[in-house]
């Protein structure tokens, strides 16, 4: 049993999310030459979900979920990964969003589908962090959100939690001793080209935090690193947590959007959902959606968006996923 | 002679003068029957598996068939012609016809005719195939071509 206790580690100071001003020229760079927009505001303008969000409750979580049963939160971090775990819950988003679309892929112009991936492998997540953070590009824990977001999108793709014989990896449940298995130098080529078969397509970086609601609302996951800390405690009727003076320097995925009236006129703001990666007992209290009958998952909270403001997130845009499975009938199995 | 039936009597023997004295309604009656042309033979074989089972199966039932078929054709053909069609790929008109059929077949009835599910599905699945795909107008055709075929092969003698 591992004697790792995220909560405590990050209160003690453990860096798992760290800004390089570098890493975020590297990426505004990649998202430009990949033909992509590196201003979040912008991309929801041009692509015209600016407003989306807008007067309504966004379930994201509940969307992903319905596609993958049981699998959030997942196992706690079990090592200063926490990036990689961001990361992968808002490719998770992205991915299941265009699932749900069914619409053909926009590069390929296939319809992708859900592939297997087995009852364990979703109760830890349905893909893998560890291979992300095989490109932090050091031995040690802690990594950036602009780092990881190119990494995504041009070398480590995702991978469906599962064994890899050729490769002699098995992914099928979360390992922190997988997670360290290169960094200090990148993973040898056969990696990357596996990787390299489901990128994340691009990244953008959001400045303004009321647009994370409208990429939520679009279907487009949401990350962020920052070094606020919240309380462990959600409260009675919102299952909300401020932050607190504590600080953490840590990443965690926005899985959902809160900007219905009642809201607005409570808080004075739209609501954020964060998914954290500390499993499901870091924290405690009412997880029923005010008014709902959704529940966040545990592990989740409830905070104001404006924090946002004092992070750094990025949106992942849609993925190279699989093709879709053959249809097994037409309908008429069962019904006649 | 009653007084009602008086004035049925009345009634026969003014529209026999009005119409004449020889009564146009044909006895026995006639067999009348309104036809669509037959689809083409080599769509026809989508059917092979059909035909056996349908030849078992009650008029009734049949008719009730051919005709959902006959109106599938045309739901389908209405939207192909919508600017944003609902039904865009296989894997959805897969939810419409088990949608359809989960409507218009009672629970009771389903297994029914062993083997008609499958023989039903072989069609669709020879017109456009296994795979998960957009319904572009080639397949949308070859959809509504099968819904043809399943009309045609299920209307009553037409199995022979």
């Amino acid at each position: 049993m591992s004697r790792f206790d995220p909560a405590v580690e990050y209160e003690r100071g453990l860096r798992g999310a760290f800004v390089d001003l570098r890493e975020d020229e590297l990426l505004v760079d990649s998202i430009l030459r990949h033909g992509g927009d590196p201003l979040g505001e912008h991309v929801a303008s041009t692509w015209e979900f600016e407003g989306l969000a807008k007067d309504k409750l966004t379930a994201t979580w509940n969307a992903v979920m319905r596609v993958w049963p049981g699998c959030w939160p997942g196992p706690p971090q079990d090592r200063g990964d926490c990036v990689s775990w961001a990361l992968m819950r808002a490719a998770l988003t992205s991915w299941t969003c265009e699932l749900l679309d069914g619409k053909p892929d926009e590069v390929t112009g296939i319809i992708e589908g859900q592939p297997e991936v087995s009852p364990e492998g979703v109760k830890n997540c349905v893909i893998s962090s560890e291979a992300a953070y095989w490109w932090r590009g050091w031995a040690g824990d802690g990594w950036t959100c602009s780092a990881a977001a190119r990494a995504i999108s041009n070398d480590c793709g995702i991978w469906l939690r599962k064994n890899y014989p050729d490769l002699k990896i098995d992914l099928t449940t979360y390992s922190a001793k997988t997670a360290g298995l290169w960094g200090a130098k990148s993973p040898p080529d056969s990696i990357r080209e596996f990787g390299r078969q489901h990128l994340v397509r691009t990244s953008t970086v959001i400045k303004d935090h009321m647009a994370v609601g409208d990429f939520l609302a679009a279907g487009y996951g949401v990350y962020f690193c920052s070094s606020l800390a919240w309380s462990k405690e959600r409260d009675d009727q919102w299952g909300y947590s401020p932050t607190t003076n504590g600080s953490w320097a840590h990443a965690q995925a926005v899985v959902g959007w809160d900007a219905r009236q009642e809201t607005l006129k409570k808080w004075g703001e739209p609501l954020a959902c964060i998914l954290n990666s500390w499993g499901p007992r870091w924290n405690r209290g009412n997880r029923k959606v005010y008014g709902e009958s959704l529940s966040i998952p545990e592990g989740a909270y409830w905070t104001k968006s404006s924090v946002l403001a004092r992070c750094q997130c990025v949106a992942l845009s849609s993925v190279a996923g699989w093709p879709a499975r053959k249809l097994p009938h037409f309908g008429a199995r069962g019904e006649i | 002679m009653s007084p009602t039936v008086r004035y049925i009597v009345a009634a026969a023997l003014l529209l026999f003068a009005w119409k004449g004295s020889t009564l146009e309604i044909p006895w026995p009656p006639e067999k009348t029957t309104i036809d669509t042309p037959a689809p083409p033979r080599e769509l026809l074989a989508w059917a092979e598996q059909l035909r056996p089972i349908a030849a078992r199966m009650l008029p009734k039932d049949r008719i009730y068939l051919e005709n959902l078929y006959d109106a599938m054709v045309y739901v389908l053909m209405r939207d192909g012609k919508r600017p944003d069609p609902i039904i865009s790929d296989t894997a959805k008109f897969v939810t419409f016809h088990t949608s359809t059929l989960r409507l218009a077949i009672d629970k009771e009835s389903v297994g029914k005719y062993p083997g008609l599910a499958e023989a039903i599905d072989e069609v669709f699945f020879l017109a456009a195939g296994p795979d998960v795909k957009p319904i572009d107008t080639d397949t949308r055709a070859k959809l509504i071509a099968a819904c043809g075929v399943l009309s045609w092969t299920l209307g009553v003698h037409r199995d022979e």
